[in-house]
């Protein structure tokens, strides 16, 4: 908490006026040090070197005057000697006067006026020199008196000016100057660490925001990215809100928002603080936590669908709010990557999706299966192309007989068979279900179509044997192609078009009625039947089934089972086959087992029967064998008395 | 005042040592000694510098020997250093090589006439500032001694 504040607070603007204000006292610091030292800056240090230079040199030459002065008054100096040293100084006199070097010295204070009247005194003392020094017996006096006096101010004047004076002003204010800048270059210090301390968080936390959803405030698909590890023990659930886009549709983009937040609201109810709660798209989440203690992922995943299972009112309406969650669950001992667990997830959110639930959790045996349908489909892919597979499709036949006559076989109903050199027997549905999932559900039922036209073709063809032979179309064969696909893979291979009998589902039936119905309506001006699979089964009403000009109803073997135990269920189908009846479809009756079954579909009006009970499915040389049996009875082209309708045993 | 014969004594020995009649210039290097005086100096090729110094205003001509010309004269064997001694007890050190590049002249005279002592004479060291600017600071101004009266080389 206290770690957002902090973020927040960067971005105030109250913090933005500090750092301007710390700013501007550093430039206020910088411009005060800067006129206060502009000052400074007219002086030249190398002049002040001369100066104070100059200054020494001309207390050392009045010395050394003096020096002789006295050596002369004493008697043993050299007046020469006192010549000399007294133009040495005039010299500097001069030099303090008039050179460049020395015009700082000369300017400061009453400096030149002090210079001027002193060099003045002293020239005037020349001739009082000179008469001294010309002098048989030099008379020092005056001079040694003047020069006593002279001394005293050269000597002030060189005191005043280092101690007092400008040197010793220009070394205060240049400490002073000294002290600002340190000062200032600590303010600069100061500031600039406190800018980059501002900025370095400051880009924490716009990464930090860049992490996070505007909407709902959750970490986003940014956070997601950054994410390297998840704990083992955590779930990795991913999740959809079902209805998303029909809000988004019809309500617009706040509306979602409110759903979204309140779909994250029942999420959290379920979920720890511990656990994280990620938005990687809208309407969806991926939730990273650890199973409550005691509970199963199961429960776990059960809990959050019960959650986020609430109504949701739009206007005048109520949508009921559901999720989809895909889960892989906590691992135990050898546990992949995040980013491995993290696709396991979505593909148990895609089989949720597929299979039509509301949650799936991914463990070895959703794993293993992925597996498995990838072999067969890669194993089909190949099989269609002829190429050498694993895998083999083949064709076996399910008799329909009549209900009177066991023995009487009006045709067969084509299964598909599928092995697998590794996983062993495919259920036909499974492979369906693949074909139709990747795109090559027109393959299988061409494949279907020349197989059973190979197989049968002769048995149709040459030996005139007339019975239906029924063949279920999946949803991708219910296309434009089909009647050419007839046609030609059945009909001009040698089926007569009125033996074939196209099962279709209720269901699939209805994903395109009104095309389904016009390809039942061209097959059936060949002569081809329908017949409606699984009739009773399907989601679709019975307006559906009374418009699909279907020959024959399939009664599903749900309502055959248990009819010998139960009169109200043998009364139930029994009303079925009435129906069918009345509306002049033939029905076949499916799953019928034993005998008592059969005798009461017999009793109850069923014509035709499909079932263990007669005969199982088998392949086509046992078919063969069993038309070929004598005892059997089937149609043939040109319809004969039944004792001698067998011309295959020719 | 009254002379005491000690006294006496020393004025005559001063006297006869310092000898100012005439301004000279000693060289000495060891126990090796050469004295130039003036007219001496000006019978050496002479070299006029034209510059602007420190110590007057626009520029003024000097005229003298070169340092080398003076050095050589006295005669040049491995020494490594000179010390410049002034009148007005002024010294400075420096070694040759340095020196000898700048184009140094004992100076005997400025804008054509003679240096007193208060005129910084009787020899000065003048280098010639305006032409080589990068001489003109005090690293070099400094070798620039006034009222030079000896050079010591070692």
């Amino acid at each position: 908490m206290i770690r957002k504040t902090v973020q927040k607070r960067l971005l105030l603007r109250r913090t933005f006026v500090f750092l301007f204000v710390v700013m501007l006292g550093l430039v206020g610091a910088s411009f005060y040090t800067y006129l206060q030292d502009r000052k400074l800056q007219s002086f030249s240090l190398a002049a002040v070197r001369v100066s104070s230079w100059s200054l020494a040199q001309l207390r050392q030459e009045a010395s050394t005057l003096d020096r002789e002065l006295a050596l002369a008054a004493a008697g043993v100096g050299d007046p020469d000697e006192v010549m000399l040293r007294y133009d040495v100084l005039w010299s500097r006199y001069d030099y303090l006067l008039k050179s460049d070097e020395s015009a700082p010295l000369r300017h400061y204070g009453d400096n030149e006026t002090r210079l001027k009247a002193l060099f003045a005194d002293y020239q005037a003392q020349e001739s009082t020199l000179l008469a001294a020094s010309a002098a048989a017996q030099p008379g020092w006096e005056p001079l040694v008196s003047f020069w006593t006096g002279h001394k005293a101010q050269i000597d002030r004047l060189v005191v005043d000016n280092f101690i007092g004076g400008k040197l010793g002003q220009l070394m205060i204010d240049l400490e002073a100057s000294r002290d600002r800048l340190s000062r200032l270059r600590l303010l600069t210090l100061a500031a600039i660490v406190i800018i980059f301390a501002y900025l370095a968080l400051a880009l924490l936390a716009s990464r930090k925001q860049a992490r996070i959803d505007r909407v709902t405030g959750l970490p986003n698909s940014n956070y997601l990215q950054s994410i390297r590890t998840v704990d083992p023990a955590r779930a990795i659930v991913v999740c959809e809100i079902r209805e998303f886009q029909l809000v988004l549709a019809e309500c617009g983009q706040r509306e979602v928002a409110e759903l979204s937040r309140a779909f994250i609201r029942q999420l959290w109810s379920k979920l720890a603080a511990t656990d994280e709660l990620i938005q990687i798209a809208q309407g969806e989440f991926v939730i990273l936590a650890v199973p409550a203690a005691g509970l199963e992922i199961e429960e776990m995943v059960g809990g959050l669908v019960a959650a986020t299972t609430f109504d949701w009112q739009i206007g005048d309406a109520v949508v009921r709010i559901s999720g989809v969650f895909g889960a892989d669950a906590p691992c135990v001992g050898n546990c992949s990557g995040w980013q491995s667990r993290y696709q396991q997830a979505h593909r148990a959110l895609a089989q949720a999706h597929l299979e039509g639930r509301s949650h799936y959790i991914n463990g070895a045996e959703l794993r293993r299966r992925i597996r498995q349908e990838t072999v067969i489909h890669s194993g089909l892919v190949r099989f269609f192309q002829g190429e050498p597979s694993g895998l083999r499709l083949t064709m076996v036949y399910q008799p329909i007989v009549s209900a009177d006559n066991i023995r009487h076989i009006t045709g067969a109903e084509v299964l598909l068979r599928c092995q697998d050199q590794v996983i062993g027997f495919v259920p036909p549905n499974l492979v369906v279900e693949i074909c139709e999932r990747y795109g090559l559900g027109e393959a299988l039922g061409r494949w279907i179509f020349r197989e059973v036209a190979r197989e049968t073709g002769q048995l149709y063809g040459e030996l005139g044997y007339h019975g239906t032979l029924s063949i279920n179309l999946n949803p991708a064969m219910l296309s434009e192609t089909l009647v050419g696909d007839v046609r030609a893979l059945l009909i001009d291979a040698g089926i007569p078009a009125t033996a074939l009998c196209m099962e279709i589902t209720e269901d699939n039936a209805a994903l395109s009625f009104e095309r389904v119905n016009e390809l039942i309506r061209q097959l059936q001006a060949l002569g081809v039947t329908f017949a409606l699979d699984d009739f009773g089964t399907g989601h679709s009403s019975l307006e559906y089934v009374r418009e699909l000009k279907v020959d024959r109803v399939k009664i599903d073997r749900c309502f055959v089972d248990g009819i010998e135990h139960n009169r109200d269920m043998a009364r139930f189908l029994g009303s079925i086959i009435a129906m069918a009846d009345q509306a002049y479809m033939k029905s076949v009756i499916e799953g019928v087992e034993n005998q008592a079954q059969w005798d009461l579909v017999r009793q109850l009006g069923g014509t035709l029967i499909q079932g263990y009970h007669a005969y199982r499915p088998m392949p086509f040389n046992d078919y063969m064998a069993l038309l070929l049996d004598p005892q059997t009875e089937y149609p043939t082209a040109t319809p004969l008395p039944v004792s001698a309708s067998h011309p295959l045993a020719r | 005042m009254k002379r005491s014969p000690l006294s006496a004594f020393f004025a005559l020995l001063l006297l006869s040592v310092s000898a100012f009649a005439a301004p000279e210039l000693t060289i000495r290097h060891g126990a090796q000694t050469l004295v130039f005086d003036r007219e001496e100096l000006e019978t050496f090729p002479q070299t006029t510098i034209v510059t602007a110094t420190p110590y007057f205003d626009g520029t003024r001509e000097f005229t003298g020997p070169t340092l080398r010309r003076v050095l050589e004269a006295f005669g040049l064997a491995g020494q490594r250093g000179l010390t410049f001694r002034a009148l007005n007890d002024y010294q400075v050190t420096a070694t040759l090589d340095e020196l000898m590049g700048l184009g140094a002249i004992v100076a005997t005279r400025m804008d054509g006439n003679l240096m007193s002592v208060r005129n910084r004479g009787p020899f000065w060291i003048m280098l010639p500032l305006s032409d080589r600017p990068a001489l003109n600071n005090e690293t070099f101004h400094r070798y620039m001694v006034w009222q030079l009266s000896a050079i010591e080389l070692d």
